[in-house]
């Protein structure tokens, strides 16, 4: 019960402590990603529909100007003018403050401001009215003519296999782009939260009150919670953006990609998050921390530049399928593998599993080295020197 | 209950032992069979050359040094993390987190070492007083003198009313008027009956401070137990002469069984041998000037200590 109160003072003044960087970091990305989505949106069409000006002459019937809407949706649309004569309704068209011209049931007018798709649609439309005329001439009924108009004909796709939709491949690099920057950055933090209370000497005090290993805990702890939050956040973020607009295609397996980066990120924070905690322990000071720091986030990179190579290549390679189930990588391929819909579920449970193995003895082995690192205050203490004099957690 | 019940009871049931302590970091011995124990009520001044073994001996307690020989033990038993938490420790370094507020901090500290928070802030509150800085209760320590951060880290250490006091070194850095302050706090909290160990090289202080000192030296306690007994027991004498006016110190040569050891303006000190004729000292230095004070006297602390670490 002590443990655990201490555990969770530790925890309060570690949040207390990193409050103000993550909520600025919060801040700064939250930002990047509405505005990145919001481009993603406006390029994708969004509310960009064009609105054509149809000019209308001798009252052709209103079925052509329903049909040429139809024919337009969700593309543009088309707002209409009634002219009283063809003279004045031409003058118009060629003054471009009309697009073309409807005249009666039998005539269209070009100009020099007609678009392809308006021309395909005005023609298709008038077509139509004259496919359903002839029909009701020959006795047929209105819903005969409209099967002339639109016969049955079943039409699908066929799409190369590794090709997936631009929204599974946007998913695929953010989930990417994401876990780098959170393990880097949160992993970081605890590295030099571990370095600042090592050179500081408060964590001499601290151990006469609370145990070295629920110290790491209350660290990985705390700030992983933070790293969790903004991710929840951005995945929120995103997801709200996207749902919001009815122009970006979001993929029905999108909120399980975003289950599944919040899985594969607490799965590689215990992990990375473990090892930045012992190599800060292993610094006196934080010039010492970069030369033991440097080298772990050179291996998130190595990811990293992976997984970006993956999501961009298209191709699930030989590579990166062998590499998504080593633990320092995991983390970073196989979120966009599972986005990407290349990763089979048989692949994904078995990463996890060596994921959660690997994480299990990285927490168990750098608490050793935090332990064996973190009281030695005088100069830069080696790994195996750490791991050797460590007080192993079981004890 | 008074003073002098609980430092008598008190002395003879140490509490903390370090027994047998031996540690070697590499190629140095930094600490080679050292014993010592602190029992509730005492003072124990913690005295060695740099480099002795004092903050090695004083980190084992903490388990921030883990010894390759010997046990630290409380009240017979393996110190446990929730005995250390009844022990305040002043680190050599001093150790607080620089950018958060002292009130802040000290209710931390205390709740880490048991406190619920109504106490924690009870205690920390009434510290600042004593410390004279509750008007800089929400500052942080990085803004602080030197001296006031020196107090909040003694502050830090008392907040949990701890059963032992562990001080590295809580003097060095002080002005003499913060020396005074803590001494007398340091000299309350023995009087209170807890166990107070702590080094200093202000042997002087430590002198008129405590009953009780260890001297250590190359890692091993060479020396320890009550400071006049450890300064009556070394066959030296020194015979302090005081005149009126000042005194050429030419006259000693020529005095059989005494050397000159200091020579202020009215004021000379002499070592001298055991069977030395003090009669005929006393008149050659009539003959030298008018005596006010004629003193002869056991070596003090600061002499047992160098006779002791052999400088």
């Amino acid at each position: 019960m002590r443990e655990r109160t201490t555990i969770v003072l530790a925890m309060g003044r570690e949040l207390n402590a990193w409050k103000k960087p993550f909520l600025i970091s919060s801040a700064v990305v939250l930002a990047v990603v509405a505005i990145g989505m919001t481009a993603l949106v406006l390029s994708s069409g969004g509310d960009q529909t064009v609105t054509y000006q149809l000019g209308l002459v001798d009252d052709p019937p209103a079925a052509v100007e329903r049909d040429i809407q139809e024919l337009l949706h969700p593309d543009g649309r088309v707002m209409t003018e009634r002219f009283p004569s063809l003279t004045e309704a031409e003058a118009a068209l060629a003054n471009r403050e009309v697009d073309a011209l409807v005249v009666g049931d039998d005539e269209v007018v070009w100009g020099p401001s007609t678009s392809n798709g308006l021309a395909n649609a005005v023609w298709l439309a008038v077509s139509n009215q004259q496919v359903r005329d002839t029909a009701a001439g020959l006795g047929l009924t209105a819903e005969e003519a409209n099967r002339l108009i639109h016969p049955e004909i079943e039409s699908r796709a066929v799409e190369s296999p590794e090709a997936g939709s631009v929204a599974d491949e946007v998913l695929a690099a953010i989930s990417v782009i994401l876990m780098f920057m959170a393990i880097l950055a949160y992993g970081q933090w605890i590295g030099y939260a571990v370095v600042e209370e090592k050179a500081n000497r408060v964590v001499e005090l601290l151990l006469g009150a609370i145990k070295p290993h629920h110290l790491m805990l209350a660290k990985v702890l705390s700030i992983g919670l933070l790293g969790l939050v903004q991710i929840v956040a951005i995945g929120t973020l995103a997801l709200t953006i996207g749902l919001a607009s009815d122009r970006l295609e979001i993929p029905a397996a999108s909120a399980s990609i975003v289950v599944w980066v919040i899985v594969w990120f607490l799965l590689g924070y215990a992990f990375y998050g473990s090892l930045y905690a012992a190599g800060g322990s292993l610094a006196s000071n934080n010039q010492e921390a970069g030369s033991v720091i440097g080298p772990m986030s050179i291996l998130v990179g190595i990811g990293y530049v992976l997984g970006l190579i993956t999501i961009s290549g298209g191709v699930d390679t030989l590579l990166i399928r062998v590499t998504s189930f080593i633990p320092f990588w995991a983390p970073m391929l196989m979120p966009g593998r599972i986005a990407r819909g290349w990763a089979e579920n048989w692949e994904i449970a078995v990463a996890l599993g060596v994921m959660i193995v690997a994480g299990l003895t990285m927490i168990r082995l750098a608490g050793r080295i935090y332990v064996g690192g973190v009281a030695r205050a005088t100069s830069k203490v080696g790994w195996r020197e750490a791991f050797r004099t460590g007080t192993d957690l079981t004890e | 209950m008074t003073l002098a019940i609980i430092r008598g009871m008190c002395h003879h049931e140490p509490v903390l032992r370090l027994d047998g302590l031996s540690k070697r970091f590499g190629d140095v011995i930094a600490l080679a069979d050292c014993s010592l124990s602190v029992a509730p009520g005492q003072m124990l001044g913690f005295l060695g050359p740099n480099g002795a073994g004092k903050t090695t001996a004083m980190r084992t307690i903490f388990g921030l040094v883990r010894p390759d020989r010997g046990r630290v033990t409380w009240e017979d038993s393996e110190l446990t993390t929730s005995v250390r938490r009844r022990i305040g420790y002043m680190p050599e370094e001093r150790g607080l987190y620089p950018k958060m507020r002292v009130r802040k901090q000290l209710v931390y500290f205390g709740r880490l070492h048991g406190l619920d928070l109504p106490s924690a802030e009870q205690a920390v509150d009434r510290w600042l007083e004593v410390f004279d800085l509750t008007d800089r209760a929400n500052a942080k320590v990085v803004e602080l003198s030197h001296g006031n951060q020196q107090r909040v880290q003694l502050a830090a250490s008392l907040v949990h009313d701890p059963m032992l006091l562990v001080l590295d070194e809580p003097f060095a850095g002080l002005d003499p008027i913060a020396v005074v302050t803590m001494a007398r706090i340091l000299r309350e909290q023995a009087e209170r009956g807890i166990a107070v160990l702590f080094s200093s090289h202000q042997l002087d202080l430590v002198e008129d401070l405590c009953d009780d000192v260890a001297i250590i030296n190359a890692g091993q306690v060479i020396l320890s137990g009550r400071v006049a007994q450890l300064r009556s027991a070394s066959p030296k004498r020194y015979l302090e002469i005081a005149t009126s006016g000042p005194v050429d110190p030419s006259w000693i040569d020529q005095l059989p069984g005494a050397s000159l050891v200091e020579s202020r303006d009215d004021r000379i000190r002499l070592l001298v041998d055991e069977d030395a004729n003090l009669e005929m000292m006393a008149s050659a230095a009539t003959q030298a000037g008018e005596i006010s004070s004629f003193t002869l006297e056991p070596p003090r602390l600061s002499e047992v200590f160098t006779s002791a670490v052999g400088r």
